[in-house]
């Protein structure tokens, strides 16, 4: 302030009684937000609690489908004298986590949360209720179906050993809703069309009534009679619709077709199982090459198929390649069921869809004949998982639970996969019409490790060398020549960062241990059996951390070698 | 007033936004919820209640530094300071008497700071604390676990060579002592897979998996596990009629499995051997 410089007047007492007004407007907001927690249980207008529920499926159908169930407990509920209200908010793939997390933390989450990978461990943790406890009571919705009398986690075809089940935390923190399975999905109107000409009488004949190729042989044959049919007509029609993530789930039951030998052959621990840090040192020490003759075979039905795709389909993403296929642009999709329905809805009357397995070569094809069957979907397991916000009262978390126990019982998933098109997540449970060809195939084999798959490096390194691998000309010994040095660049870097993060987890693990250590020896008869959390602890983190113990001692050794 | 209106209610409203719903408000203290809170990985609010603590009895603080040392290793942000502050505080719960059982965690977590909390750790010590453990307390649960936490540090140091077998049957010898079923399971999981890797005999492996599958994993997936390694073992030993009851074993206990096949195909190829046996 300059010298000569006064202070402007003001009225009398005006900074006693800003002083005021600012400790006044404090007050109220503090004010608000206790009463906002206090009185989370404030019903609406019509006096009747809301169950809300978030999800990211906009499938087509899918909010019907979720919407009957409401409607059907809602009847319910009122027919007990305990009316409720139930409501979905469905939110966009592409900007769900930011939501999500923006509510958890801001304390407006809705009751109930889809959980599909959204959410970090630590905000798992930190946000959604666990339920290990709650899936062990009998789910009173089966009464009088198959499954009455059955915990609600053994009517699950999985028994929830994996559905909803969070590894790093040993505890289940949600309830899944469905199941997904893989299929290609052809387009009937173009079928009939290369099936109608003569030129292609062997391979309507190859096909059989339905259509469908039984052999990865008759499959590409199909593919390339689309092709002709396009060139004679002057039409666009790409055989297969590839994006990033449509064909690499091609590409990957491919390439582990091939490679499920090594699970037998290799199996180091005598387990059915090779690490990807022994593939990682093996490749080290040079006792693997990178691209061995298993491999190899794998990236040649890669390349096969991939010739089939719209070219720089690797840059594409998944509503690309659904764009060209309900366009009829793309004669074939690879796609899971929870995108059929939204095929039917985009679609709508203008064609009918084939559907089949991904097909792969039979054992001694010619050139991929390290296949042992076709690949089985016993692995399949329920998904979709919904997990019930801790930020409420327990009165509203058990309001919400009670929806996802006739959700997911007979008579609420019945209604379900009537009305989407999907897959039960619950046993005994009918699938809809129309959607057998969906149902897991339990026959068949594993697949085997993608080695594009061991780390998020060297799926970049697969990714941006794939264009190599589908041109013309000598593609698989261009890739190969690019796609090795590459590879071998990334395995170090990619070994430690594992370490690093294998470690990190174990770490955390301690303060778990030494919790659940506490609980068990100062409240050892309380509900939350300390003692029983502290097995299931120790047995997910001590045998992993010796085995990362190992393997970094390994390449430690081996790095110190190469430098003497 | 103002001020203690204006801190209650804060409070209160940051209370009701960390507490987890449900059966954790049944604990009977705010230690007993924060460990609640910490074994479900939920740090913040497991600082927030260990934090709250206040009071003047010696063991009431004791179990409160012990509480706050075992979350400040996991808690965000994980700082060389906190790190720092956690064994300060697991020192002071162990001078205040080594020899109870919160001393004696104390000393695990001391050990286990040095093996691999810091960066870079500090093995020697490491070991030095849990050997100091596993020796002055072989009958207490973290004296055991200092065995097994022993026994895969000192098989797996980056700085020295390979170990040979002699040192996997040293550490099997060490084990003996592990009475505890959790400690003894995984005790026999880390040292099956030593004795393949350092270059043991194959039916060694198998024993040691037996035993550890003998007492019973406490997940389904790790169940599986062994007994696809004692299968394959067993039918790498020649040892048919274990193979067989393990493969059964599997298919009826892990139908789901992606596997299965595996064990379908070997039933059929072991039926056949044993008919071309018969034939002899």
């Amino acid at each position: 302030m300059k010298p000569d410089a006064r202070p402007i007047p003001g009225p009398p007492d005006s900074g006693k009684w800003s002083r005021r007004l600012g400790v006044g407007i404090i007050v109220f907001m503090l004010g608000g937000a206790f009463l906002q927690v206090a009185f989370r249980e404030t019903l609406p207008d019509d006096g009747i609690p809301r169950i809300r529920f978030a999800h990211t499926l906009l499938h087509g159908g899918l909010r019907e489908a979720l919407d009957a169930v409401a409607r059907d407990y809602e009847a319910l509920m009122e027919a007990r004298g305990t009316p409720v209200r139930v409501e979905q908010l469905a939110v966009p793939d592409r900007t769900y986590q930011q939501w999500l997390r923006t509510q958890l933390v801001g304390g407006t989450a809705p009751e109930i949360v889809m959980n599909q990978a959204n959410l970090s461990t630590s905000m798992v943790a930190r946000y959604l209720v666990p339920v290990s406890d709650r899936i062990t009571e009998v789910n009173p919705y089966n009464e009088g179906t198959p499954l009455e009398g059955l915990r609600w986690r053994d009517t699950f075809f999985d028994g929830m050993e994996y559905g909803g089940f969070v590894f790093e935390l040993a505890e289940h923190h949600g309830i899944p809703v469905s199941a997904s399975t893989t299929r290609i999905f052809a387009n009937r109107r173009i079928l009939d069309e290369i099936l109608a000409d003569p030129a292609n009488a062997r391979l309507a004949e190859r096909l059989g009534p339905e259509g469908i190729p039984s052999s990865y042989d008759a499959f590409l044959e199909l593919c390339e009679a689309a092709r002709r049919l396009g060139e004679s007509t002057g039409r666009v029609i790409i055989p297969i619709a590839g994006s990033d993530t449509n064909a690499a789930l091609i590409i990957d039951t491919l390439v582990g077709n091939q490679t499920s030998r090594m699970l037998v052959h290799e199996q180091p621990l005598f387990d059915f199982r090779v690490s990807n840090d022994q593939l990682r040192l093996d490749m080290l020490t040079g006792e693997r090459l990178v691209v061995d003759e298993l491999y190899r075979a794998g990236l040649q039905l890669a390349r096969e198929v991939g010739r089939q795709m719209q070219p720089g389909f690797i840059q594409q993403r998944r509503e690309d390649a659904t764009f060209l296929f309900t366009q009829e642009r793309a004669f074939m999709i690879a796609a899971s069921v929870w995108d059929a329905a939204s095929f039917r809805s985009i679609m709508g009357e203008r064609f009918d869809v084939v559907v089949f397995p991904i097909p792969t070569p039979e054992p001694g094809h010619p050139r991929a004949p390290f296949s042992y069957g076709p690949p089985t979907e016993l692995g399949v397991f329920p998904s979709g998982v919904f997990g019930l916000v801790n930020i409420h009262s327990h009165e509203r978390v058990e309001r919400a639970l009670d929806f996802l126990r006739y959700l997911t019982s007979h008579p609420g998933q019945t209604t379900f996969v009537r009305q989407s098109g999907w897959l039960p997540a619950i046993s005994e449970v009918d699938p809809a019409p129309g959607t057998e060809a969906f149902m897991p195939r339990l026959e068949g084999y594993p697949l085997g490790p993608r080695l594009h798959e061991i780390s998020p490096d060297h799926r970049r390194v697969f990714l941006t060398r794939l264009h190599l691998l589908t041109a013309p000309q000598d593609g698989l010994e261009r890739f190969i020549e690019s796609f090795e040095p590459a590879f071998l660049e990334e395995i170090v870097p990619s070994m430690q960062s594992a370490h690093r993060n294998a470690l990190t987890a174990t770490n955390q693990q301690d303060t778990l241990i030494g919790a659940a250590w506490w609980l068990a020896t100062r409240h050892p008869d309380h509900a939350f059996d300390g003692s029983e959390k502290l097995g299931l602890l120790v047995d997910s983190s001590h045998p992993n951390e010796a085995n990362t113990l190992f393997f970094q001692a390994e390449l430690q050794r081996i790095l110190r070698r190469s430098r003497e | 007033m103002l001020p203690l209106l204006l801190a209650s209610l804060l409070t209160l409203a940051s209370t009701g936004a960390v507490l987890p719903p449900g059966p954790p408000h049944e604990l009977p203290d705010p230690l007993a919820q924060a460990m609640h809170a910490a074994a479900l990985q939920d740090f913040p609010a497991a600082l927030q209640l260990i934090r709250s603590v206040e009071s003047d009895s010696p063991p009431v603080i004791r179990e409160r530094d012990f509480c706050l040392a075992l979350v400040l290793l996991s808690a965000p942000p994980i700082t060389p300071g906190r790190t720092n502050e956690a064994a300060a505080l697991f020192q002071r719960v162990r001078e205040a008497d080594p020899a109870d059982d919160l001393g004696i965690a104390a000393l695990f977590y001391l050990a286990r700071i040095e093996q691999t909390h810091r960066s870079p750790p500090n093995l020697d010590e490491a070991a030095r604390r849990f050997e100091q453990l596993a020796n002055s307390h072989p009958d207490n649960w973290f004296g055991q676990f200092a065995i097994l936490k022993l026994a895969s540090l000192e098989l797996n140091r980056a700085d020295r060579s390979k170990p040979g077998v002699e040192r996997v049957d040293y550490w099997l010898r060490r084990g003996e002592s592990i009475t505890d079923p959790v400690l003894l399971r995984n005790f026999c999981w880390t040292m099956g897979d030593a004795v393949i890797r350092h270059g043991g005999s194959l039916e060694r492996a198998l024993e040691i998996y037996q035993k550890g599958e003998a007492i019973g994993y406490s997940r389904f997936d790790i169940r599986a596990l062994m007994i696809v390694r004692i299968h394959n073992l067993a039918y790498e030993l020649g040892r048919t009629d274990l193979a067989i009851e393990a493969a059964q074993r599997y298919i009826d206990e892990h139908s789901r499995s992606t596997i299965v096949q595996f064990f379908r195909d070997r039933l059929r190829e072991l039926a056949a051997t044993e008919e071309e046996r018969s034939q002899l």
